[in-house]
């Protein structure tokens, strides 16, 4: 159900320590990347709450990313496997919500790694754009 | 915002970098429309010494209360602009800052989209400014004594540039002397240098420094607290010897019944019941063994106290308990060898001529039960040796990692036995799978002994090869190869983290790493710090190291605890953490196993969980955790970032 | 005219529990019915929609309304109740989170009609009628019924509600400190819930069996497990118990019929997501860190929504499942 003229909104979560450096060096790099997704930092990936992702699904996003350091470099040891195993518990709600899983994607990107932060937000609004419109806001009408 | 609130938005071009990209006019007229904006101001550079300057005399002048700055990356000049509000006299924590450089106008090309994007990112901030609370600094008085825990070459070095007139340093060591697993050697590669040459004259100093205390014989029992204030337990074990009576004589040895496998020399001899550590050890006073001594069997004997001349042994004494206070604990508790035993197919046995290398160490050593004489349990000399490398090492069945010293100490122990002639003609081959001798002058060393005989067989693994007797000597089989037949064999285990440190890691609340090594902070930048501030780890206990290594993260670690804990000064302690309301806490427990820095205990008497606020770090975690919405992350309260999210889309 | 107070009870989608619940007072009723006069009670008393039109606007001090709203009669009656009342207090799970009708949620009205109308095997319905808002009955009498919207929604959804009463169905002595509150005119705060705001482990009979360091390395469902009544928590042997992020005040009665919690009063003040904070909980706790071990351990639970959404899905974030089509 492509839209023609859809701009997905996508919300990304950037770790502080990781991900946030990532995106720093993509720009310093220079790496083009779809201007749509919007970044928000935590400290650690592990202080993403279901119930913030969940929201920003319910109040208009089409998708949401987590980005935080790769599994063992955790700036707080194990914050990223917690977070691994809330996107597991999420996945699992989500389809029997009927969303797509790949609404809300978990990666890792260190804070070298500028290429692969552009790799995966493009893939990300690729993905989403043949997605379509989440649309769940307006999904059925009280009657 | 709330009523009396002013925000102030500063905007920068950053020399064209922003706003050849961004359209900051366009954003500036927009949010100075919205509520509570008092002043949207651009500059070129808010970072210069003008542009500082200016926002300073703003935020004074504008009497702004919330500060939200569109500019670069916040690891660029986050710390900039908070000094910039404290310097106006408002709360740092009362600003956000937004990427509008490396996250908008530099990735890109498009004008319009990128200022959409970094409006978005502004309102974000917009949003989340409003739920901004100021918050202050929190110190602690902090005790600059440290504990190293491991009296090896890593804890000496460790002690020796800590300790200091206004820094005491506790050196404990549950062996009688100083030195861990190097005082048992010869020699030193590259250089075979005689060793206890080499450490003794430091061992010595640090038994002459009067700003460190060596607690021998002794075991940790007990660590609490935090940085800055620990309190670790140290049992001194009654050691029966009056260390300033003892001369190190000998005597009350000779006289000695009882005669005990000595784990000094690996097992490969026998000790005493009252011993040294190794002759030559520093400090040389022996101690009684009570599991092994026969007084302490019920029976009477008193030979050692009869024999002693100066009246040194003391059959009463006590162990001691005693409770060291310091700011900083070292875990210095260095490795053991991995049991060759584990691979079945080797044969390892003292009987069968095989041994580890340290034990092979112990023989080569003139201070060993051989006296330095390279001989088989027999007492004749070998005429051919087998030294294999990697046992149990990078082998996903065992160990599966490279100990990085135990290529180069086979090849020193090669060329020890060639140059000190210590078996004429004998024919020595190395079985390898790759040589890791990094260290400098292994290369030369090695080329050395391959121009004068010395065989290197590569095999694919060392651990498929299998030892068997053949007559009076050993046959290696090397799956494929026919057998080599030798009088000896070397193997050169995999080095594991020493077994006794196992108890440090629930006493003072680490973890380790898929090996059993203390995890570190952070592998590479920060590798000496553990997860739990104030306690650090060197040495082999960290990662296989050779001395040299040992010795530079025993001085490595000095410097990261004296530029921390300096001597008079307070400690400051994270201001961004995680608090938990006792009002909604009902104890269920969740958050405790979380947290990674232990910082999470339970209250039993209020049967809520409490937050040590000197060991969180705020990483959030068990906010997300809890399920009833009691802990709160200062500066990322659930309602700030979905204010956040708010503005974000 | 009588000098009491007057209340209205009214019920929309529930199973009538709550108005067992009322009954359940036992002698405590007859000090309300005292204090009070009941003007409108579908259930027990015989007044009609009529007679509440009739009211002036805020004549009844309070009406207590359960169940949720799925029917527009529904709907134009506690509009009508909001109008005449003073105060609306949502009354048990199904007016307070959705309650258990609102698992509905998970469909909409083409399915659960075709479900229930043309599929259902005890069903005889050659023609495949599904109910009509409009019909003509022996084709003159015009009769009307009123709308089954697709969705359900908690009473909060569809008026202003000044308190609510929770639990499925609330216990005794949560009514009766309500109905103290009200005649002692000491309500706390509009929106407030009416019973503790710490969760149920903060009185939970087994919370001293709790290990400090819980972890879960399987969950594990009530009817499968044959430990259910040795006394420990239930968390620590994989078996959900919503009790951490359910309100307490409910007397523990399941705990103490060994049964885990199912979340019926709602989560505490400050959870926005009783489900989602539940299960964020128990994803915190899972023990292996590799990914296919997690993986292992997510396989062993067989559903998220009823175990973390009994109650309250209409009032979760997500308010229903998302549908196909618009």
């Amino acid at each position: 159900m492509t839209e023609k003229g859809f701009e997905p909104k996508i919300a990304a979560f950037v770790c502080n320590w990781c991900s946030y450096g990532g995106a720093d060096i993509a720009g310093s790099k220079r790496l083009q990347y779809s201007p749509n997704v919007k970044l928000i930092r935590v400290m650690c990936s592990g202080r993403v709450d279901p119930q913030f992702i969940m929201e920003v699904l319910r109040n208009g996003a089409d998708g949401v990313m987590i980005l935080g350091c790769h599994p063992g470099d955790c700036h707080y040891i194990e914050g990223n496997y917690r977070t691994m195993k809330r996107h597991g518990m999420l996945k699992l709600l989500l389809k029997q919500l009927n969303i797509e899983e790949d609404r809300v994607i978990l990666d890792w990107v260190s804070a070298s790694e500028g290429e692969k932060f552009a790799k995966v937000v493009d893939k990300m609004n690729a993905r989403i754009t043949e997605l379509g419109p989440l649309n769940w806001d307006k999904v059925l009408s009280r009657t | 915002m709330n009523e009396n609130e002013r925000a102030g938005i500063f905007l920068c071009e950053c020399s064209k970098n922003i706003s050849d990209r961004v359209k900051i006019e366009q954003i500036k007229e927009k949010f100075a429309a919205l509520p509570d904006v008092d002043t949207v101001k651009i500059t070129n550079l808010w970072c210069s010494p003008e542009g500082k300057k200016e926002m300073e005399e703003t935020i004074k002048n504008r009497g702004l209360t919330k500060v939200i700055i569109g500019a670069c990356s916040i690891k660029q000049h986050e710390k900039t602009f908070m000094n910039v509000l404290e310097k106006a006299g408002l709360n740092p924590y009362l600003m956000q800052m937004v990427n509008i450089r490396e996250h908008v106008a530099w990735v890109t090309d498009n004008d319009e989209k990128a200022t959409a994007k970094a409006t978005a990112q502004l309102k974000a901030a917009y949003e989340r400014v409003q739920h901004h609370q100021p918050f202050s600094k929190k110190e602690i008085d902090a005790n600059p004594d440290v504990v190293v825990i491991g009296a090896g070459l890593a804890g000496c070095e460790a002690a020796l540039n800590l300790a200091s007139k206004e820094r005491k340093v506790y050196l404990v060591d549950k062996n009688p002397s100083l030195g861990g697993q190097a005082s048992k050697y010869e020699s030193s590669f590259p250089a075979l240098e005689c060793c206890s040459c080499m450490i003794v004259p430091k061992l010595q100093e640090v038994m002459e420094n009067p700003n460190i205390e060596f607690l021998n014989y002794s075991e940790v029992e007990d660590a609490v607290g935090f940085f800055g204030n620990f309190k670790v337990s140290v049992n001194k074990k009654a050691k029966y010897v009056i260390p300033d009576k003892c001369l190190g004589c000998n005597v009350c040895l000779e006289v000695c019944p009882v005669d005990v496998p000595n784990e000094y020399d690996d097992y490969i001899a026998n000790r005493k019941a009252i011993y040294f550590q190794v002759t030559g050890a520093t400090p040389f006073i022996p101690v009684i063994d009570e599991k092994n001594c026969l007084r302490f069997k019920e029976q009477d004997c008193s030979k050692c106290k009869e024999a002693c001349m100066l009246d040194a042994v003391d059959y009463n004494d006590k162990d001691e308990k005693v409770v060291l206070d310091a700011g900083a604990i070292v875990l210095a508790t260095g490795f053991d060898l991995f049991d060759p035993k584990q691979i079945p197919a080797l044969n390892y046995s003292l009987d069968n001529n095989i041994y580890t290398s340290l034990q092979f160490e112990r023989i080569l050593s003139n201070t060993g039960p051989t006296n330095g004489k390279l001989v088989k349990r027999d007492g004749t000399m070998p005429k051919s040796l087998i030294m294999v490398h990697c046992v149990g090492s990078r082998d996903e069945r065992y160990k599966n990692y490279c100990s990085n010293v135990c290529c180069s100490v086979l090849i020193k122990m090669s060329t020890q036995i060639l140059e000190e002639n210590m078996a004429q003609g004998i024919k020595i081959t190395h079985i390898y799978k790759d040589l890791t001798i990094g260290s400098p002058g292994m290369e030369d060393m090695f080329n050395k002994l391959e121009k004068e005989g010395v065989s290197f067989i590569k095999v694919p693994n060392p651990n498929d090869i299998s030892i068997n007797k053949s007559g009076e000597g050993l046959a290696v089989n090397l799956n494929g190869h026919g057998p080599i037949n030798a009088d000896m064999v070397v193997l050169a285990p995999a080095m594991v983290p020493n077994k006794n440190a196992q108890k440090f890691i629930e006493m003072l609340m680490l973890s380790t790493d898929k090996e059993g090594f203390f995890t570190s902070t952070h592998k590479k930048i920060d590798a000496l710090s553990t997860p739990v501030d104030g306690i650090f780890v060197i040495g082999s206990a960290n990662y296989p190291k050779d001395i040299t290594n040992a010795i530079i993260d025993g001085s490595c670690v000095a410097g990261k605890i004296m530029s921390q804990l300096i001597p008079g000064e307070k400690l400051e302690v994270e201001t961004l953490i995680s608090t938990i309301d006792e009002e909604k806490c009902s104890g269920c427990k969740t958050c405790i196993v979380v947290c990674p820095y232990k910082a999470i205990g339970f209250d039993k008497e209020k049967g809520i969980s409490e937050i040590n606020e000197l060991l969180c770090r705020g990483c959030g975690t068990c906010v997300v955790a809890c399920p009833s919405s009691a802990i709160t992350s200062r500066h990322f309260e659930n309602d700030t970032i979905l204010a956040e999210l708010g503005g974000l889309l | 005219m009588s000098e009491k107070p007057k209340i209205g009870i009214y019920w929309c989608s529930s199973c009538g529990g709550c108005e067992e619940a009322i009954i359940d007072l036992n002698e405590g009723i007859l000090d309300i019915v005292a204090a009070v006069d009941i003007m409108f009670w579908p259930v027990a008393l015989d007044f009609k929609y009529n007679d509440v039109r009739k009211m002036e606007d805020g004549e009844l001090l309070a009406s207590f309304i359960n169940g949720a709203v799925r029917l527009s009669e529904q709907e134009d009656i506690v509009k009508l109740l909001r109008q005449k009342s003073q105060l609306i207090f949502a009354f048990g799970s199904c007016a307070h989170m959705g309650g258990i009708p609102g698992l509905a949620n998970m469909n909409d009205r083409e399915s659960i009609f075709k479900r229930v109308y043309i599929e259902m095997e005890s069903n005889d319905n050659p023609d495949n009628t599904v109910p009509q808002t409009e019909s003509l009955v022996n084709g003159k009498y015009k009769a009307k019924l009123p709308e089954f919207y697709n969705s359900v929604y908690p009473l909060d959804q569809i008026i202003d509600v000044d308190y609510y009463i929770p639990g499925c169905a609330p216990q005794p002595q949560t009514i009766l400190d309500a109905f103290t509150a009200i005649l002692e005119g000491k309500l706390p705060e509009k929106g407030s819930v009416l019973a503790p705001n710490k969760s149920l482990c903060d009185t939970c009979p087994r919370k001293e069996t709790k290990p400090d360091k819980l972890t879960i390395d399987i969950f594990r469902r009530p009817h499968l497990y044959d430990k259910l009544d040795d006394g420990k928590c239930f968390l620590e042997a994989g078996i959900i118990c919503m009790g951490p992020a359910t309100r307490s005040g409910c007397g523990e009665r399941c705990i103490n019929a060994n049964m885990p919690c199912r979340g019926c009063y709602g989560p505490p003040d400050g959870v926005k997501d009783q489900g989602l904070s539940m299960m964020s909980a128990l994803a915190s706790i899972i023990k292996p860190d590799e990914e296919k071990d997690i993986q292992s351990v997510l396989e062993s639970l067989p559903d998220s929504i009823v175990p973390f959404y009994m109650y309250g899905l209409p009032s979760s974030i997500m308010f229903r499942r998302k549908m196909e089509k618009e």
